[in-house]
């Protein structure tokens, strides 16, 4: 698990500085899109390690918990957030508020939770790996919010 | 010379991730790195990109309700 976490962090890394194209810029619409499927496919993963981790009695239901709540609300918010993508960008670019709040939701959440310091998690080593985990979801979602406040500029 | 050195120890380092990770950990970079790199065309790169967030997201949500109804939560 502790290599797991090591490679969602320098995935999600790599994600925020890597886009390629074959031909021309990355659009600020296509980074906002694709930074959002990068986060939605860490979320999946890191749900189902959290899981993996708690049936192999590593961690009890109740510390399992509050994580797989905040992923669950993750993936739910970003559902909400590709309703309102695929409509395109004309039309996302007028529910504005909307989608910063669901973004700023996604940060604040992971980071209330980072910092509650519940995730109960009995191993010292083993707490700090689920917060970085979920350091890699509130630092995308910042992400997002930076290259879609880009995209409304242009 | 010194973007080399860079790239090449990026690679290392990307080389070591994917080696202690395992193969979940490796399908998940697999899919990132397919989803990174973009086609020529704007809506179609964009369509993609939506369509792998879902299915990231339906994936999510199954596995943690099944989870929940599992331990009874």
């Amino acid at each position: 698990m502790r290599q797991r976490t090591s490679l969602v962090v320098l995935l999600t890394a790599i994600t925020v500085g890597c886009i390629h194209k074959q031909s021309g810029p990355v659009s600020p619409w296509e980074r906002v899109n694709v930074n959002l499927a990068a986060l939605a496919q860490i979320n999946d993963d890191i749900a189902k390690g959290v899981i993996a981790v708690q049936q192999a009695g590593t961690i009890t239901v109740q510390q399992a918990a509050p994580v797989l709540n905040y992923q669950e609300t993750v993936a739910k918010d970003h559902i909400a957030l590709e309703n309102i993508l695929a409509a395109g960008s004309a039309q996302a670019l007028s529910q504005s508020a909307e989608i910063q709040a669901l973004l700023n939701e996604i940060k604040n959440q992971g980071t209330a939770l980072i910092q509650s310091g519940g995730l109960g998690v009995k191993n010292p080593k083993s707490q700090q790996m689920f917060a970085q985990d979920l350091q890699g979801i509130v630092n995308l979602a910042e992400v997002v919010l930076a290259d879609y406040q880009l995209a409304e500029v242009k | 010379m010194a973007k080399l050195e860079t790239l090449a120890k990026l690679i290392a380092e990307i080389l070591a991730a994917v080696t202690v990770a395992g193969p979940s950990g490796v399908e998940l970079f697999l899919k990132l790195e397919s989803l990174l790199n973009l086609g020529p065309d704007e809506q179609a790169n964009v369509a993609v990109a939506i369509k792998a967030g879902l299915t990231a997201d339906a994936e999510t949500i199954a596995a943690v309700e099944a989870w929940k109804q599992q331990v009874g939560v």
